[in-house]
Parts: structure tokens; sequence; C-alpha cells
């Protein structure tokens, strides 16, 4: 698709939304309105909005725990994700999920999952019923650097390869695997797609802070796909600019190296969209301060809408446990 | 916490009770202190108090059940609580040794549990409650089960049992025996404490010894008959006991009862005026008997026989019972410290007792502690009769009725008005002729009254 | 009334999977060996000629995987039959199963549906030894979410299978391997039998036998001796383990008032310990001798058969236990 100013907007516009989302909710859960385990997605916005703007609504995603920015970029819901996360009723999951289970259904979003590596197999099997049904859908499995060390990772890239599924594997390689460095968890002789490019996928290396970039590299993976060819495998290369989870503040100082996180946030990809916009004059000063104010209402929007939301009653305790 | 609503010991010689009417429904609000089911013991109707405030639990035991001292009747139950499991409850009565225990009364084969060392009852759950519908004890069930457990078939035997046998009574291990050896209990009778077949019964019959009585000449209608119940039971035991145990003679005399009447037609008024009260002959005869008493006090006494030991009691009290006749039965009021009474106050005291004896009023102290005994059946026309012991006292006296009848004075016929006394004797603790001097002065007080003044 | 022919367990399981993925175009089976070998034990076989391998697929030996990818296809619309060959191996896939699969319907608030069947292989018996043995269905059971079913007639499996085919919920459905030869009436043409619903397999008035499985044909045979000795012993197959059919079983035992409970899995904190408990509790007062329960041995299964027929139980032990409930008089 063409790069026309609509398509640069609308990024624009994810990963602005993704990111004052999650400060937002760094906000709320300081006050103690939202609860349970948060993983932040700050830094990283460029490889969600890049990947999902170049998904269709009925293609499926599964996601992480860090799971909001895939979410939101797959057109998902703020009010009823902040919801959630607050464990109201009218959240996306009644309450019962949380930030690490949120999932939209009706938008192919197959689920945040608690399990580090838990969406290889969902998002291989989606793939696999869209083959069976012909139906030109494709699946995306976003997981990290960490999860690449999981066995079922390499277990997946088999049978995918072997059955020609139309998946995408993106790994985001945010530098940490919770409070452990990427070199220190695992080999750097070869980059991680090498072991997809040993089950004969092509793979892709981008910058993950290049929304663009991420955008492109997608694109190519999803035509692949649909056209029959079989899985890909994208590593897009970021930086974790939060704490492994919410509360991991102290921690963080002690796994990076003084001024590294000072450096990165110096290039975080929302910003370097913002100045690219600009510089290239793709969009307006105006147009993206409306972009930013009209996410700023969007999350007012969110906010008053939990405020108003019950929390789940009693009852639904022992619901949906069976269908 | 449930509270048991049980069976109260209402009297040293009580060793159980019948439920007559319960006065408060299950589910019913209580209060402490307030009467929730009459119960009729040792000839006296008494009322059983709610042990706490609460509400009344699931009624145990039906009215016309007699129940033992102790034996649980229902619960006190805090609002919303449950009624308690079932379980054979801690006050079970196992019969207990009184002054009254029967001679040879066979204990251990009614309580099979009174011997262990570990007084729970193993029963499974399904014959506890089985027994609960059927309310019997399990104290008295025979278990069968693995581990000595009582089981559901156990109960159900032992229920066939009492209902095939609810005429008369046979202890669980002659029952049992009988089954084994084939004997049928219905041809037995019994020589355990109130008839009851025991073991050395079955045992022999079954080896072959001939049957104690021949067949019933009186054909007996299954349904027909009717066990007794309170207080006419009490008396059938008593008078059953008193008169196979205890060795009776009887002394008879004719006394001349004019001074007697003439007495009584004088003290009317004055009695009359003093207390209100209709001076009957009876009330002379309390004031003759007391003052005989005191001055016979050997005949104040009374035969205790117990587990360990048996014999004489003197009493230092004397307190004369009178006989009296209720539709419900006999019972016998006790004016007690006769001695020390005037005729008015003995007048004034017999017609409080037998008022409220009419109308069921009477407490268990007004029957309580008797050491004599009158029996009078003058007014229903009888001229001389031999009253039966009231145990454990040692003598009764039995009152005719004062007619005028022929007797002979220095050769001469005269008609005189005459009563008959009639003393019945235990010879365990007196012999005839102590009986005999205490008859004698009886006899002299009656026809010469004013010697009561010495 | 519909015709019945004597089907083993084994052409039961078969005839259902056949049926399904003829009346349903979105039921797929995959697993490992059970397309052109026509499975281990031989229950798949002839499945892949006729429905082909898009229908019937061999999978690489990666149960972890293989049993998400269950998961991802049945999120996704499809009804997935998986199969590990022997539930010891779910052990490899139990972060699909037990984290995934049985809770995603209810993590999502009712969004996902994850109708999932993993048909997989129990018992001992065939000198397979300590990994090969195991009857691990009450690990399934204790999860909330999965659906746990133990046939134990050819009539009872096709029909159980059925239904846990065109259930919405995962449902782990235990194959007996030493039973698979059991043979039984079994309707022609489509029926099924409702999970969750137990079975009186012989009525009797003195003792319920409360058995899963294979259990069931040592607890019929068991009844048999029993009736020598006056004992009538009734046997009440629960058929699903999760959700259990309590009323049939407390019915029973609140009929006879003895229970014996038995089950192939290991004895200690198993199946017989949760139907056992639930007797205690909600059939107290009925209970006329304390509830026994069998199971296999606390011990890794034995290769050797002169051990490792001593781990389960036997005949001889459901009869000994049974009667040990009994006194002279019942």
């Amino acid at each position: 698709m063409t790069l026309d100013n609509e398509l640069l907007s609308e990024m624009y516009y994810q990963m602005r939304l993704i990111r004052r989302f999650e400060e937002t909710a760094e906000e709320l859960y300081k006050r103690g309105t939202v609860v349970g385990l948060l993983h932040m997605y700050v830094g990283e916005e460029a490889v969600a909005t890049g990947v999902c703007l170049a998904l269709n609504d009925d293609d499926y995603i599964t996601s992480t725990h860090r799971g909001h920015g895939h979410l939101i970029a797959k057109g998902g819901d703020v009010k009823r994700l902040l919801a959630e996360l607050c464990g109201r009723v009218t959240g996306y999951c009644r309450g019962k999920g949380g930030s690490m289970h949120a999932a939209d259904l009706s938008l192919g979003i197959l689920g945040a999952n608690g399990i580090v590596g838990g969406g290889f197999g969902i998002a291989t099997g989606a793939a696999l019923s869209a083959k069976k049904k012909n139906s030109g859908q494709v699946a995306v499995c976003f997981f990290g650097d960490g999860a690449a060390n999981q066995g079922v990772f390499m277990e997946v890239l088999n049978m995918a390869a072997l059955w020609k599924l139309p998946v995408i594997y993106v790994c985001e390689n945010n530098h940490f695997g919770e409070y452990t460095r990427f070199d220190e968890a695992t080999v750097t002789n070869q980059p991680i797609g090498a072991r997809a490019a040993a089950f004969g996928l092509p793979t892709a290396q981008v910058d993950g802070n290049d929304v663009i970039a991420v955008y492109r590299a997608t694109e190519e993976a999803v035509e692949r796909a649909r056209a029959g060819d079989g899985p890909s495998f994208i590593e897009a290369r970021t930086y974790r600019l939060k704490g492994h989870h919410i509360g991991d503040v102290g921690f963080s100082r002690a796994y990076r190296t003084p001024g590294e996180l000072e450096e990165h946030w110096d290039q975080e990809p929302v910003g370097l969209f913002r100045k690219w916009l600009l510089e290239n004059e793709a969009l307006s000063e105006n147009e993206i301060q409306e972009i930013e104010a009209r996410v700023e209402s969007e999350l007012e929007e969110a906010i008053d809408f939990v405020r108003e939301s019950p929390v789940p009653d009693r009852s639904e305790l022992t619901e949906h446990v069976y269908v | 916490m449930a509270t048991e609503v049980y069976m109260p010991q209402l009297g040293l010689t009580m060793t159980e009770g019948t439920v007559i009417k319960w006065l408060k429904m299950e589910g019913d609000t209580v209060t402490q202190g307030e009467p929730v089911v009459e119960i009729e013991t040792d000839k006296v109707a008494a009322e059983v108090e709610a042990p706490a405030d609460g509400v009344l639990g699931p009624i145990l035991v039906s009215e016309g059940s007699i129940v033992s001292v102790g034996g649980l009747l229902s619960h006190v139950l805090a609002p919303g609580e449950a009624p308690p499991a079932l379980a054979p409850s801690a006050a079970e009565a196992v019969p207990r040794a009184t002054s009254e225990a029967l001679p040879g009364s066979e204990i251990e084969e009614l309580s099979p549990s009174a011997d262990d060392n570990d007084d729970r009852v193993v029963a499974s759950p399904r014959a506890r409650r089985l027994a609960y519908e059927l309310a019997i004890e399990l104290t008295n069930i025979e278990a069968s089960g693995p581990g000595g457990r009582i089981v559901e078939a156990d109960v159900r035997w032992y229920a066939d049992q009492m209902k095939a046998q609810s005429v008369f009574l046979v202890s669980p291990v002659a029952s049992r025996l009988a089954e084994e050896l084939g004997v049928d209990l219905a041809r037995l009778e019994g020589t355990g404490p109130r008839g009851r077949i025991v073991k050395a019964d079955v045992e022999r019959a079954a080896a072959g010894a001939s049957l104690s009585t021949p067949s019933p000449t009186v054909s007996v209608e299954a349904g027909k008959i009717e066990p007794l119940q309170g207080v006419r039971r009490v008396v059938a035991d008593r008078m059953t006991q008193s008169f196979t145990s205890t060795p009776h003679f009887y002394l008879s005399a004719e006394v001349d009862a004019m001074s007697l009447t003439q007495m009584r037609e004088r003290l009317l008024p004055e009695v009359e005026a003093a207390t209100g009260v209709h001076l009957t002959v009876t009330d002379i005869l309390v004031k003759v008997c007391a003052q005989a008493l005191v001055e016979f006090p050997e005949v104040n006494a009374a035969w205790i026989e117990d587990a360990s030991e048996s014999g004489r009691l003197q009493l230092t009290d004397v307190n004369i019972g009178i006989a009296t006749a209720l539709d419900e039965g006999l019972i016998v009021p006790v004016i007690c410290h006769a001695d020390q009474l005037t005729l008015s106050e003995i007048a004034l005291r017999r017609a409080d007792l037998i008022e409220r004896a009419r109308a069921g009023e009477l407490k268990l102290e007004d029957l309580e502690g008797g050491t004599f005994t009158l029996s009078n059946l003058g007014m229903f026309g009888i001229d001389q009769f031999h009253a039966i012991i009231n145990p454990p006292q040692s003598v009764i006296l039995a009152v005719g009725r004062i007619q005028e009848r022929p007797v002979a004075r220095n050769g001469v016929v005269l008609a005189r008005p005459t009563v008959y006394l009639t003393l019945s004797v235990d010879h365990r603790l007196l012999d005839g002729v102590q009986g005999a001097r205490f008859l004698d002065r009886m006899a002299k007080l009656l026809e010469e009254p004013y010697l009561l003044m010495v | 009334m519909s015709e019945t022919r004597d089907l083993t367990i084994a052409e039961a399981i078969r005839e259902a999977l056949t049926e399904e993925l003829d009346r349903d175009p979105t039921v797929f089976l995959i697993g490992e060996d059970i397309g052109r070998a026509g499975g281990t034990f031989n229950i798949t076989a002839g499945l892949q000629e006729r429905f082909g391998k898009d229908r019937v697929m061999d999978a690489p030996i990666s149960e972890a995987g293989i049993a998400g990818l269950g998961v991802g296809a049945a999120m996704a619309g499809m009804r997935p039959v998986v199969e590990i060959m022997f539930c010891d191996f779910l052990t490899l896939a139990m972060d699909q199963i037990v984290n995934q699969a049985a809770k995603l319907h209810y993590m999502t608030g009712g969004q996902a549906q994850v109708p999932l069947v993993i048909r997989t292989m129990m018992g001992a018996g065939r000198s397979a030894a300590a990994q090969h043995s195991q009857s691990l269905h009450a690990w399934m059971a204790h999860i909330p979410g999965l659906k746990v079913v133990l046939p134990s007639t050819p009539r009872d499996a096709k029909g159980l299978l059925k239904s846990a085919i065109r259930d919405n919920n995962p449902v782990v459905f235990f194959e007996d391997k030493m039973s698979y030869g059991v043979k039984g009436p079994v309707d022609k043409g489509d029926y099924t039998i409702p999970l969750g619903v137990g079975d009186v397999k012989r009525t009797g008035e003195h003792v319920t036998l409360v058995a899963t499985s294979s259990m069931i044909q040592v607890a019929l045979e068991a009844a048999e001796v029993l009736s020598s000795d006056g004992i009538s012993a009734e046997i009440v197959d629960p058929r699903t383990v999760k959700p259990l059919d309590k009323e049939t079983i407390l019915s029973s035992v609140k009929k006879t008032g003895r229970a014996v409970v038995i089950d192939e899995g290991y004895l200690s904190y198993g199946v017989t310990a949760e139907i056992a408990a639930i007797i205690s509790d909600e059939a107290f007062d009925w209970l006329d001798a304390p509830v026994k329960r069998l199971g296999a041995t606390d011990v890794p299964i034995p290769m050797a058969p002169a051990l490792e027929l001593a781990t389960v139980p036997s005949i001889e032990q459901v009869v000994e236990t049974a009667r040990g409930l009994f006194g002279r008089r019942f």
C-alpha cells in the first residue's frame, strides 16, 4: 500500500495512542485504579503499529504479556482495555482476564498471554484453520527475544514450514528478557532469525523503531502468506524503555548500563516518527496536534468510562468456566 | 450451641418418666424456665422447663413414650441452628441401683455397654439414622458389623424383635439367644426385673424345662392388650415388688369406735372454726398413728436394699401417708411431722393435699418421705381388708368402715360402733409381738383418746 | 429402537470419528502416526485414505506444538481432534491444555471458545513400563474448564466421543489401551451420549461399586463372585469424570449403604478420593460402612508382568474389599 498521508496519520495516531495509553495506565496504577500485573510497551510502539496496520481486521494476532500495544494497533477499544485493566465488568474480558489475557475475538486478537511463548501454538493453529478454510487470512505471532528460547517455538516453526501455514512470526527483540539482557540469555553468534531460516522460513531483520520499515517488512510477509507460500519470520529490533513490569523501577537501573536508558529515550520511536513526519512534510504541526488532541480526548473518555463502570458481580465467578 | 432437654431425675427412686403432653412444638421460641413438656413420674405430673432461651428443636420422643432418666427429649437451639446429629446422649440412663433395687436384678443384661471402658457406641450413620427414626436407643442394640459396628440390619432386627415382643420384655441377650436356639419367647415367663425374660429363662426353656405356666385359658386378641402407663404402671410395679418380695403378715383388731365418733362430732365445729376444714376420721387416725409411732419407734423403720447391702433403717421423722384414690390410680400424699401437728393442723394439711391431688397439682415433695401409710376404705363400705405395704415402709394400716356391730360385753350382746384395723407387717423388720403391741396401743388410743394428753 | 451390532471399543471409536468427519467439515484429526499408519493402536486405520491428509494429519513429534495448534485452530473455528499417543505424554503439552485451552473461554470473559478434543490412551498391563502405562485423568479433572471422559463400553465410547467432538469446550477423552478389544452392542447410525451423565451398569442391593474405564469390567466380574456370597452389587459408571454426575452415584449409595470406588489412576490424590469424599459428605447418614477406594499402587509402574499386574486393582481385590464391608447380618 502506498504510504499516503492517511496511512501515515493513522500510524502516528496509533503510536501516539499506545504511548499515551501506557502512560495513563501507569498513572492510574500508581493511584490504585489499575490493578494487577502490567507490562509497559513504551518504546516499542512502532512494531505493533507497523505490523498491525499491514493486516486486515479478520487477520489473527497472538500477543504477549506486553500486549496493550498489539491490541490497540489492531483496532482495539481503549475504553474496554482500560476497564479490563481496572477489573471492571465492562472490560474486554469482564474483568476476568486483566492485562495479560485481554482479547478481542471480533478483531482476530486471540489474546495477550501470560505464558512466555503461549502464543506460538495458538497463532500457528489459527493459521492452520485459515489454510483449511482457504480464507486468505493470515496469523501474526508476536513474541519476544526471551520467548525465542522456548522449545515450542521450534516445534511450530517446523510444522508451519512443513505445512506452509500462513503465519508470520514477529520477534520483538526489545533487548531484555525480564531482568536479563538479551546477550546474557541467548547466543548471539547468529541472529534469532537463523532459527527460523533453519526451517526454511524467509527471514527479515528490521529496525523496530522505524514504523515504516516494520510496515514494509510485514506487507511482504503477509503477501507471501496470502499467496500460499507459507510462513515468514521478522525480527524487529527495538528497546524497552520501561521496566519489565510496572513495579520494576529500581531493578531497571540494575540491569542497564549508566546512560543507556537516556540514550535510548533519545531514539524513542514516537518522537522519532513525529520528527520524520514534520521534516518530510507528510503532516503539519497542526494536523499532528489534532491527532494528539484526539488521543487525549479518547483517553479522557476511557477514564470516564472506567469511573462509571461497575466491578463484576459475584455471580460472574462461576460463569464462563464452560461454554 | 444446642442445649439438651432431657428427662430429669425427680426423686431419688425415679428411673423413668412418661411423656404426657408437649406444650411446645418444634420451631417454637422458648425462654429459659418456660415449661416445654409435661411428664408423669412416680405418681405425680411434672413439667420439664426449657434449659435455655432459643428455639425448640425436633421432638425426639412422642407423647406416651416412657423415657429413662436422662433420656433425650429434644433440644433448645439458637435461631437458625441445625439440630445436632444424633448420637447416644451422654446422659443415657443405665438402670441405677437405688434403695429400691429389685432383688436379683440382672443389670448387666440390660445395658451391654455399661461394663465397657469405651462408652462410645460404634454405629454406622445409616444405623443411627434408623435408630433415631424408630426412637430406639443404640445402647440396647447388639452389633454384628465389622469391627463391632452396629449396622442398619442390627437396628432393624432389634426393632422387629421389639415389635414382636411388645407385650412382654426381653433382654437383648435373651432375645438373641432365643433366636439362635429357636425358643419361642411368647411361651416364656420372665424371671428378670419386672418380669423380663432373661438369658437364664431362655436357657432353661431350651433345656427342655417345662413351662412354668400352663397355656393361658384366656385368649388374648392381638392388639387388645394395653400396656400400663404413668401412675398405674408405677403402682403396679411397686405393688408387685412389694407383694412378691416383702414377707407380709397381718394383724387385725376390732376397735370400739364410740369415743372416736363422739370426739369427732364434738371437735367438728371447733376445727371448722379454726381452719375452715371439715374434720374427718382419717385426721384423727393420723393423729393417733403419729402418737403410736412416737411410742413405738421400732415400727417407724424401713427395709433398705441396694447393690451392696440390705437391712433395717431407723427412721426419725414421723411422716404419715394417706392412701388416696384418683382416676389415674393410687397415690399417697404425705403429712410430714404428723407427730408435731395439732389435729387442726393435720386436718388442714390433709384437706390441702387431697384437694391438690384431685386437681392433679401435687408436687413431688408432697409424696416423698412417707414413713407410714394409712389406708381408709371405710367410706366405700369395706369392713376389713389387708393392704399391701408401701415399700420401703415397715407397715401399712388398713381401716374399714365404722359400723354398728354386735359386740359382747360382760356376757351381753350390745350394738356398738366398731371399726376394724388391720396392720400389714414386714416380717423382716417386725415380728408378731411388736406388731401386736403397736396395734394394741393404737386401739387403746382410739378407744380412750384422752390418753393422748399424756 | 435402532439396530445394534457388536463392535469392539476400537471399532466404535473409529466409527464415531468417521461419522463426525463426514458430518462436519470443521472436524479434523491430528496426531503422531494417526494418518498413514492408522495409529499405534490402529484406531484411525483407513481414515486418512477416506478423508485425505488435510482432514487426518500426521504430525511431527511435537506434543506441545500439536496441542497448541489444536487450541489455535479451535479458537479460529475448527473442531480439531488431537491425539496424544500415551496420556503420559500429556506432560509435554500441559501448558497448552491447562493454561491455554482450559482457561481461554473464562479469561476472555466468554469471547473465545476452544472446541478441542484430546484423545489419549491410559492404562497398564502391557509391560510398557512407567512412562507409558499411567492413567493421569485426575490431573485433567483437577483443572477447571476441562471436561474429562472415560468410556468403558463400545456403545458408550461411540456416543461419548461424538458428544465430545460436538461440545464447545475442551474435552480430554481417555481410552484404555488394554480394552480396545472389548466387544459390545453399538447402535448403528448417529446417536450421542451426553457428557456429565453416569450410568448404572448393573443393579444391586447391598453395595455400590463406582468404577471408571476398564475397572467397569473388573467390577462386573467381581459382582458375579460377590453374588455367590449373597451380596448383590450395584455398579455405577460415571462415564464423565468432570463434570461428575454426583446424583447417580449418591442415589445408588443411599440405596445400598456401602461404596467401593475403583479407578486405575494412582490411589493417592486421585479420582477415587474425590468420589469417596463426595459420598462421605453427601450420603453420610445413609452409610452403613466406611467408603473404600481402590486405585493403582503408588509406585512407578514396573515393567515385569509379575509386578505390573499387581499394581492394577484386580477382581480379587474388589471382592475382598467389598466383602470386608459386611458383618454376618445385612
